[in-house]
């Protein structure tokens, strides 16, 4: 594997982290604040 | 307004840190005085690479500011320069170096920075003190930094993000100050308007909102007024393409890999890919950014349980939904992330702990392809 493919490489997975990160972040956003939809039918 | 912006949230400090000054950190919390040497340890080495230029002189510290704040000198801002492309407080930040006539450019600018880095510390460490608060958020700002190695002082990010850094942490006890802030972070670099998504329902948010809306028309009323050409960033901004260190962009560079006929080139002040695809893949980047805003304006309107390090969280998913999304991006936005993640561990109880330690290995990441595997 030569340099330029090999950085490629390491930019690729940084990408997918990032995403990875991006997502998870929104996920436990959402969990946190958002109440799940039949309690917040319940107290509605 | 000082009292009553105050009395707006809910108060969180500690009696005895309240009646200490912010400035006598040493009195505040014995844990601080590790990170605070640690923060001064690795920050004399980063200032001294960059000024020694390690990274040559070709960077734009060297070779694009200068130009830049010799023309705002002069009172007008960049015309017909499709490297300008940002909005007129920016024009303050260039010009500022310009107050250190003795020293060179790139130190005076490096100097400017590392003040922006040192306010950022200072306030995570103030935040820091009281229930529910830790100085993990100090730690992971004075660790996670050295990742983008001397980066961060050849670019304006730091100052940016200690606008925004400032904003947030202000949102809930003085919404107003919070507002001017990101709206004048904004000025800068647009994405500090993001932070005032998680602002709390209701008096806090309207508060902030406002404030912001009237300090940014106020402020860009005043810099049309002092300087001319205010606002010729706007013009440079449509035909931009795909900057290869954003997301789209590392696709694209992947593709070449496989048979794809892309070049790169140095255009509008960073580098971007050209051939075929790049106009499509642009449009699906913009299209996926204005999907994540709406994402974020759904999860405002269904979001009912606020604590108070959900301020923060938002902040930093917005800014994440940002980044990715984003066709024209570089490492350095790695340094906004970084101050948003260290934001959200001042708070005991937030719910991105994981993404905020994510960062640094990622930031590592970069600087190992662009710095190092010379990418750029």
């Amino acid at each position: 594997m030569n340099g330029q493919t090999f950085a490629v490489c390491l930019l690729l997975l940084r990408d997918a982290g990032l995403l990875a990160v991006t997502v998870y972040s929104a996920l436990r956003l959402w969990r946190a604040t958002v109440p799940p939809r039949a309690a917040a039918t319940a107290s509605d | 307004m000082l009292s009553s912006e105050q009395s707006d949230g809910p108060a969180t400090a500690a009696p005895e840190a309240r009646l200490t000054p912010w400035y006598r950190l040493d009195r505040r919390a014995a844990g601080l005085r590790a990170p605070l040497a640690c923060w001064l340890l690795t920050r004399m080495v980063l200032v001294g690479l960059a000024i020694a230029g390690v990274s040559g002189n070709t960077d734009e510290v060297h070779a694009l500011y200068p130009p830049w704040a010799a023309e705002l000198a002069h009172g007008h801002f960049p015309v017909g320069d499709s490297q300008w492309q940002y909005p007129p407080v920016a024009g303050l930040v260039f010009l500022a170096p310009k107050a250190l006539p003795f020293l060179s450019y790139a130190t005076a600018f490096a100097l400017l920075m590392l003040l922006c880095d040192a306010v950022v510390a200072l306030l995570l460490a103030r935040a820091a003190g009281g229930p529910g608060r830790s100085s993990h958020g100090l730690w992971l700002w004075t660790l996670g930094l050295p990742f983008l190695i001397q980066l961060s002082y050849l670019r304006f990010d730091l100052a940016v993000t200690a606008l925004a850094v400032a904003a947030v942490l202000l949102l809930e006890r003085a919404p107003v100050r919070s507002g001017v802030l990101a709206a004048l972070g904004g000025l800068i670099k647009i994405w500090p308007l993001l932070v005032l998504i998680g602002a709390p329902n209701g008096r806090t948010a309207r508060r902030s909102w406002s404030s912001a809306a009237v300090s940014g028309l106020a402020v860009c009323a005043v810099m049309a007024l002092a300087f001319r050409h205010a606002f010729s960033f706007l013009s440079e901004q449509g035909s931009r393409g795909i900057e290869i260190e954003s997301l789209p962009g590392s696709l694209l560079l992947a593709a070449r890999h496989f048979g794809y006929h892309g070049s790169i080139h140095y255009l509008y002040g960073s580098y971007q890919v050209s051939g075929a695809y790049v106009h499509g893949l642009a449009k699906v980047a913009l299209g996926l950014t204005v999907l994540g805003f709406l994402w974020l304006l759904w999860w405002r309107l269904r979001a009912r349980n606020w604590s108070a390090a959900t301020t923060a969280d938002a902040a930093l998913t917005a800014m994440l939904v940002f980044v990715t999304t984003s066709r024209v991006i570089s490492p350095q936005y790695f340094i906004w992330l970084l101050g948003l993640a260290a934001v959200c561990l001042v708070f005991r109880d937030t719910s991105q702990r994981r993404a905020a330690l994510a960062l640094p290995p990622l930031m590592l990441l970069t600087t190992l392809v662009f710095r190092c595997c010379g990418r750029r």
